[in-house]
């Protein structure tokens, strides 16, 4: 969540298809199964992959030049991760029509999308559902029931939210405010700029100093994370940083992050507020360096 | 999840009532032919018999009569405004700003420009992409678009655009739109309306309280229609244009003269 260069390679690089046991989550990659079924954190992972695209190059060295010649490049790298084969119902006869099938993209973004269309995140899921069924012994029983939800039903529910993304910002007769569409997406990577590489480090006595009023069942790293977060996010006129759970459950492997341990960090450390869809907070004065 | 072992009615409704669903055929409507219900329609070429001009007046005041009704059902549904504005207030509400801005304040200064403009403003931030301007742009951009003075202490918030603080204008501004163009669709007359839609209409908005608003249109439509065909002919005008499920709301009176007996075979 730090380092977002490596953010990006985790939603784009080669994910390892292996569990040493069953609380061992590295054939997820870094998703979870609400990203998967319910698309949440996917503004976040998809702000990621445009901001890779647009200000580094393959080797992650920022570029520069004019970004506005980079946007379509962003765009198209966008619709290459998301592809999805049409599945045959629907012919896009029509100009206007929006496609999901980007195939056309393989020779431009071979490790995004495959020559039949597949692209990175449909590839991924399906071999996620592949890696349960196959090896049913190293899943937890609440994950291996999505396994069939998965082969059944993804690619179409993942087909008509790239249909969405593809709608135009600012369009009349858009009937959702809060819908995500690649406008936004690109709109946002510009605002944000290079990804981060580094981040701020703690203190060793701040960890400790942590670790000393923490309750035994949450881990000091998590804390240790949300303050580094902070630190790396805090705006010049606002104390609150905007906290993307769904992302921070997928860096630390599964839903314990938001389930277990985010609701009982003493409200000493971190305060917490939510509204409008927005889950925020601020560190409080005592444990910031 | 197994309905068999559910042993409880109540709890299996969900179920029977999916199972009812499933296995019970659609009804398909088999409308009879015309032949077998009104004895005008015994000869042939009744159709043609018929006055094409008569014809194609009943044609246009029958679509007229629809669209009348039509409009006053949509012009009933009352207006959903502002659906934008929760964006507007989670895009403030990120960036710690909710007590800073009202949205409400910001929709009222928005409020008080002329609908033309609001709609050239939504097409231009469309065609220039305000979304991917870079700072300069964006000043530019409202110095030439919303030069008032009134605009310029949101400056600073329209042209922030952390945490999706682009869609603001756009948000608003689509909102604004929104609203002028349903106000506009709520207008019971307007001018392109024929003379029989705006009489029809016009029965309907001096109609009393106690009058519904189907039998204050049907009642003007009945009248217009007996001044085109008297009303025993009008039947078959109605009969031939496909619109017998109209007889029993504009010529009750005169369907019994024209049916054939029901026969029970």
């Amino acid at each position: 969540m730090i380092n977002e260069w490596e953010e990006f390679r985790a939603y784009t690089g080669t994910v390892s298809y292996t569990a040493s046991k069953k609380s061992d989550t590295t054939w997820l990659g870094r998703f979870t199964f609400a990203t998967i079924l319910e698309f949440e954190g996917m503004a976040r992972i998809l702000t990621i992959l445009a901001r890779g695209y647009l200000f580094h190059s393959k080797d992650g060295a920022v570029i520069s030049g004019d970004l506005h010649d980079r946007i379509d490049y962003a765009r198209r790298a966008l619709c290459a991760w998301c592809s999805v084969p049409e599945d045959g119902k629907r012919v896009p006869d029509k100009e206007w029509q929006f496609q999901t099938d980007f195939s056309e993209l393989h020779t431009e973004f071979p490790e995004l999308v495959d020559a039949d269309g597949v692209g990175w995140f449909l590839c991924h899921v399906l071999r996620i559902a592949d890696f349960m069924l196959t090896h049913p012994e190293k899943v937890r029983s609440t994950s291996l029931k999505y396994a069939e939800v998965i082969q059944s039903k993804f690619a179409a529910a993942w087909r008509s939210k790239v249909l969405q993304y593809q709608i135009p910002i600012f369009a009349p007769q858009t009937k959702g405010a809060w819908t995500l569409r690649f406008d936004d997406v690109l709109a946002d990577a510009l605002e944000l700029g290079p990804l981060r590489r580094e981040g701020p480090e703690l203190l060793p006595e701040l960890t400790e100093k942590v670790k000393a009023v923490l309750p035994k069942e949450i881990p000091a790293e998590v804390v240790c994370t949300l303050i580094r977060y902070y630190l790396a996010n805090r705006q010049d006129d606002c104390e609150w940083v905007v906290l993307p759970v769904a992302n921070f459950d997928a860096y630390f492997g599964d839903t314990s992050f938001s389930k277990k341990y985010l609701p009982k960090i003493p409200a000493g450390i971190v305060e917490r507020s939510s509204a409008f869809g927005i889950s925020r907070y601020r560190v409080t004065e005592e444990y910031l360096p | 999840m197994d309905w068999g072992e559910v042993d409880s009615n109540v709890e299996r409704l969900p179920y029977l009532a999916q199972q009812l669903k499933k296995n019970t055929p659609r009804i398909k409507a088999k409308p009879a032919k015309d032949e077998d219900l009104f004895s005008f329609a015994q000869q042939p070429d009744w159709k043609e018999q018929l006055n094409p001009d008569k014809l194609a007046a009943v044609a246009a005041l029958l679509r007229d009569y629809d669209a009348c009704l039509s409009r006053i059902r949509a012009c009933r549904v009352p207006l959903k405004e502002k659906k934008r504005k929760s964006d507007v207030e989670r895009i403030l509400y990120a960036r710690g700003q909710e007590d800073a801005y009202d949205p409400d304040e910001l929709y009222a200064l928005f409020g008080n420009l002329p609908p033309e403009k609001v709609s050239a403003l939504r097409q231009v931030i469309r065609e220039q992409a305000w979304h991917l301007m870079d700072e300069d742009a964006r000043e530019r951009f409202l110095l030439e678009w919303l030069p008032e003075p009134e605009f310029d202490d949101i400056y600073d918030l329209l042209t922030d655009f952390r945490f999706g603080g682009y869609r603001i204008l756009g948000d608003i501004v689509c909102d604004m739109e929104d609203e002028n163009t349903g106000r506009e669709k709520k207008q019971l007359f307007r001018e392109s309306d024929s003379k029989a839609f705006t009489a029809m209409m016009s029965a309907f908005a001096d109609k009393s309280a106690s009058r519904s608003y189907r039998d204050a249109v049907t009642a003007k439509c009945r009248e217009l229609l007996t001044a085109i065909a008297r009303p025993a002919l009008a039947v078959r005008y109605v009969v031939a244009l496909g619109r017998r499920d109209l007889l029993w709301e504009l010529l009750p009176e005169y369907i019994e003269k024209n049916v054939l007996e029901v026969r029970d075979d």
